[in-house]
């Protein structure tokens, strides 16, 4: 691996002003969440607002940080074989590195520089978490999602009805909790009801007016986790798997380091797709072109079993909504990182390609 | 790049600084001026752009509400009040989720917890009419909310201390606050306010 030309593109997908914009933009979203005594001024029931006021602050702050970083990634990515074509074939191709070698270090520094974006981000969002929060949600263990239950569908209990749901026999530990996805929903006597969940003898009840968890204390090693509408209305289940058992985590920076990997996994891909595309048009089509492709396959992939193997997709989405609830996301899946590998390579194979006929034309002429 | 390339470049940036240079200069109206004396340091550094960032914080209020995560909408209404405090309808949004959705009898049946979420809606329009662009227009809505629904409901769902004289009583000091903070169309409400007090009187109320 060519490491000057590696040192060199990463500088060249993550340049000065990359950097500063983006640390720019998140520490701006970051600190844009009103203080206390504003709140408050307000309206003092705002005070429950400041519950999750940190958690909220981190997951804007990533958001923020990751839509400009993505744009950021595929305008720099897809500059770099362009500035090959139009100006530095002459001395890059004659030298002796092979073609290969030269696109493999190309690419490592556009993925590496793009991965550098996520670290800024992380260490300004992963600053702000938990340490701008005062209340209940930062008080409990860290959870992070164990496992998912329940039917396949959304199905209605009428009143008096009764829903059990068998958790399988492993050890949870006493923190770990159990939450059921419930809404009011038409058939019965009243637009809204009452729902009781019970679990290892232990009960809660909610009045259900819109969409909530009912949560309670998780089985220590399994059982039934039953939900009773209790209510003179119709209680929904809202699924699919409406059944979600959370338990204690470890996961380092209060989760902010899983969040940061699923993010570098993102830009690693959209990086590679408009460095590959670079390679072959000229650099303002190849970026469009490289987020409406994510953004197609985004949409394409929404309401199926692959929607989480997308990088930025529903995995990522799931991971900044629990980074606000104040919880951790889960570890990053394999098919995650395989999709930005396929990305990649993809890359690779297009810019190599494309170079194939270096030094016997010049694009730009 | 050629020479010509960068000189035109250059050119269009530093005419884009005279041009923003020029509108940050524009002398501010005395409301104006109030309005930043208010704002806070995250507000003043997007200037423009933050009335857009406001609304993608009220897009997410509403999604966060659809997800019935309420405390997750309150934070980010907050925000979104925050990052542009001059809009109007952000106060009208959120005074009416308490008001409207908070204080429905579906959500609450305790007439106390009712009372409590309206007047924590009339608290968000009082806080909004010392910083939106159009105070006249919360205080005539405060107004309008107390005259023509909460007097016309049943005293036994709801048990306003005073009933609704009270409600009317109040309606029409929210009005005369309206009026001297410039709201239009003021005489409509007033009128009703007045019919209805006569129709209390006839029903000897």
């Amino acid at each position: 691996m060519n490491l000057a030309l590696l040192r060199l593109s990463a500088r060249r997908a993550a340049p000065t002003v990359a950097l500063l914009g983006v640390a720019a933009i998140t520490l701006l979203a970051a600190a844009g969440q009103p203080g206390r005594a504003e709140i408050v001024e307000v309206s003092p029931r705002f005070e429950e607002v400041i519950v999750s006021a940190g958690e909220l602050a981190a997951s804007t702050a990533w958001i923020a940080g990751l839509v400009v970083a993505s744009a950021f990634t595929v305008l720099f990515a897809a500059r770099i074989p362009d500035r090959w074509f139009q100006h530095e074939g002459d001395w890059l191709g004659t030298s002796g590195a092979s073609r290969s070698s030269i696109v493999r270090a190309g690419l490592a520094g556009t993925v590496a520089g793009a991965a550098a974006l996520s670290v800024i981000i992380g260490l300004i969002a992963g600053s702000w978490g938990r340490a701008g929060s005062a209340g209940p949600a930062s008080e409990g263990p860290l959870l992070e999602l164990a496992m998912l239950a329940g039917p396949s569908r959304s199905f209605v209990l009428m009143p008096g009805e009764r829903f059990e749901q068998a958790l399988p026999e492993r050890t949870l530990p006493p923190e770990a909790r159990v939450r059921v996805r419930v809404a009011p929903a038409l058939g019965a006597e009243g637009p809204t009801t009452e729902a009781l969940i019970e679990s290892a003898g232990q009960t809660s009840e909610l009045k259900v007016a819109r969409q909530a968890w009912l949560e309670v204390q998780a089985p220590s090693s399994g059982g039934l986790i039953a939900v009773t509408n209790i209510g003179s209305g119709a209680l929904a289940l809202m699924g699919p798997d409406p059944v979600e058992v959370w338990r204690p985590s470890s996961a380092l920076g209060n989760g902010h380091l899983r969040l940061g990997v699923q993010a570098a996994l993102h830009l690693a891909f959209l990086a590679a797709l408009a460095f590959g595309l670079g390679a072959w048009m000229g650099p303002g089509i190849a970026a469009c072109l490289s987020l409406a492709l994510w953004l197609g396959a985004r949409m394409a992939l929404a309401s199926t079993g692959a929607a989480d193997a997308l990088p930025g997709g529903a995995a990522l989405g799931a991971a900044i909504d629990a980074i606000a609830e104040g919880r951790s996301p889960q570890l990053v899946r394999p098919a995650l990182a395989l999709t930005a590998a396929g990305a990649v390579l993809a890359g690779f194979a297009l810019a190599r390609t494309s170079l194939g006929t270096w030094r016997r034309e010049s694009r730009s002429s | 790049m050629t020479v010509g390339a960068q000189s035109a470049r250059r050119l269009l940036a530093v005419t884009a600084a005279l041009v923003l240079a020029l509108a940050a200069a524009r002398p501010l109206s005395a409301p104006e001026l109030e309005g930043r004396r208010r704002m806070g340091p995250v507000q003043r550094l997007l200037g423009p752009i933050a009335s857009a960032a406001a609304s993608v914080e009220w897009a997410r209020y509403l999604g966060a509400l659809d997800d019935g995560d309420v405390t997750r909408a309150y934070g980010h209404a907050a925000r979104a009040l925050s990052l542009d405090s001059r809009a109007t309808a952000g106060w009208l949004t959120l005074a009416d989720h308490f008001v409207f959705i908070r204080a429905s009898p579906l959500e609450e049946a305790d007439p106390e917890a009712r009372r409590r979420w309206i007047r924590e809606g009339f608290a968000v329009l009082r806080s909004g009419e010392d910083r939106a662009a159009s105070p006249g227009v919360l205080a005539r809505y405060a107004a309008t909310i107390k005259a023509a629904f909460l007097a016309d409901l049943p005293d036994e769902g709801l048990g306003w201390p005073g009933g609704p004289r009270a409600l009317l009583s109040e309606a029409r000091e929210d009005l005369e606050r309206a009026a001297s903070l410039g709201a239009e169309e003021v005489e409509v409400t007033l009128a009703y306010i007045e019919e209805r007090e006569r129709e209390l009187a006839e029903q000897g109320r």
